[in-house]
């Protein structure tokens, strides 16, 4: 009988722990998906990072995607608020110059929308970290406004 | 006594599990190994790279909507003819050409071709269920959504995010061979698309320029495909897509940097881009990269 609790206890541990993992992606963003408004949604990209260690580099992780010339992004992202990390977007270009970033450094402030009317057509740079190290989830958006 | 009842039980269950499998999977087998071509001590990509370049491939959402922003006319003609499906038996062909199906949902999504769209819903679903990976599609919201053209975006969301979440379980699950087929049937079916469509002079111009700017793409393309080129079937691909290369060195592609300006307005950060880029391209390599891609998409779509 024992063995048999022991045996639901595991069940269940695993499948509560898989259900927190993932509201980490797919309901985080349904829930940002109504931040699109009047863009057409174009792609999205699940953001987990774990705490900055101690003498260890910022945990980052970069995605590349096209920007066409003429057409204005409307890029966000939403975080999971059961974590502490509020994650900011930084954009780049080909040639690696820094466009925008969604973090206000001299106000410590968090931009909730960036529209980016595009005039250099390029393979940019999208690369997505948490304030102060800070472990996080989030998901990154980008949508055409039309 | 209360063993003897549950045995049969449990065995009739598995027997009916295992017999309604089989008759949900009447298609054939693949041919191809593709699912085991991973070998120890070859070199492949990090799953890490693959994540971060096969979003760096154009999303069929932009070329379609670009090409309708343009005054382009609608063309069922340019799409694979749904009937194709019966001829894809090697799990090569199933990638590519759920890529190519992919594309031609959304395309037909965009111009509001939503009722023919559902054959093309269903191809997407059986390849899927071909590479086992139909788990990511919702395809009863979908058939539903399908029904009125007010849900376009809601499709488009679907779709997108059902193609973005598939190609991350792909390269989780060291298939990015399979993802990057995907990603690849679906750029040679959007290029294969604005090079054919008939427009007006004026937008062509337009149009051109977007075709030449895939040169950059091409070129992360074939970085991804690179690390497979000796695997069967990869290599004539690869190949093809390298003389396809060739044709687009002729395109000419300017940038000038310039920092850009910031404008915030209710909450809202907007850039004003100071940069510029400038595509030269003749009609005369228009006219190569139109017939070069017309035939890597015979081969691809058979």
């Amino acid at each position: 009988m024992k063995k048999h609790y022991i045996l639901l206890s595991l069940i269940f541990l695993f499948a509560f722990s898989g259900m927190s993992f993932s509201q980490c992606g797919e309901p985080l963003l349904n829930i940002c998906h109504g931040k699109i408004e009047n863009a057409r949604f174009l792609r999205s990209w699940p953001i987990q990072l774990p705490k900055q260690a101690r003498g260890e580099t910022l945990p980052q992780v970069s995605f590349k995607m096209p920007l066409t010339s003429g057409n204005t992004y409307k890029i966000f992202a939403c975080n999971d608020g059961d974590l502490p990390g509020k994650v900011i977007i930084s954009i780049r270009n080909q040639n690696d110059d820094l466009v925008v970033t969604s973090f206000v450094i001299e106000q410590a402030r968090h931009i909730p929308v960036i529209m980016f009317p595009v005039a250099m057509s390029g393979i940019y740079t999208f690369s997505f970290y948490f304030e102060n190290g800070e472990e996080g989830c989030a998901v990154g958006v980008v949508a055409i406004a039309e | 006594m209360k063993k003897k009842t549950t045995l049969p039980l449990i065995l009739a269950l598995v027997a009916g599990l295992i017999i309604s499998g089989c008759q949900q999977n009447k298609r054939q087998e693949a041919t191809d190994l593709l699912y085991d071509s991973k070998k120890e001590g070859e070199l492949f990509l990090h799953m890490d790279m693959v994540k971060e370049m096969i979003s760096s491939v154009s999303n069929p959402v932009e070329m379609s909507s670009l090409l309708q922003k343009a005054g382009v006319i609608y063309s069922q003609d340019l799409l694979n003819p749904a009937g194709n499906i019966d001829d894809y038996n090697t799990n090569f062909q199933r990638a590519l050409n759920l890529g190519v199906y992919g594309t031609n949902l959304v395309y037909m999504n965009i111009y509001d071709r939503t009722l023919s769209t559902l054959r093309y819903l269903s191809n997407v679903r059986q390849l899927a269920a071909d590479l086992r990976i139909e788990q990511f599609f919702d395809y009863e919201t979908l058939n539903r959504l399908s029904e009125s053209s007010r849900n376009i975006d809601s499709v488009l969301f679907i779709t997108n995010t059902g193609f973005d979440n598939m190609s991350r379980y792909l390269i989780e699950q060291d298939r990015s061979n399979i993802a990057i087929l995907i990603s690849t049937g679906t750029w040679i079916e959007s290029l294969y698309i604005a090079t054919h469509v008939q427009t007006i002079p004026g937008n062509r111009d337009y149009i051109n320029m977007r075709i030449g700017e895939q040169k950059k793409v091409l070129d992360n393309l074939l970085l991804l495909l690179y690390a497979y080129r000796e695997e069967p079937d990869f290599n004539w691909l690869f190949e093809d897509l390298m003389d396809l290369k060739k044709i687009f060195e002729d395109v000419k592609i300017s940038y000038v940097y310039a920092e850009p300006t910031m404008q915030e307005l209710n909450g809202v950060l907007i850039v004003i881009d100071n940069s510029m880029s400038e595509v030269i391209i003749s009609d005369n390599t228009i006219e190569k990269i139109a017939n070069k891609v017309a035939e890597i998409r015979t081969r691809v779509i058979g």
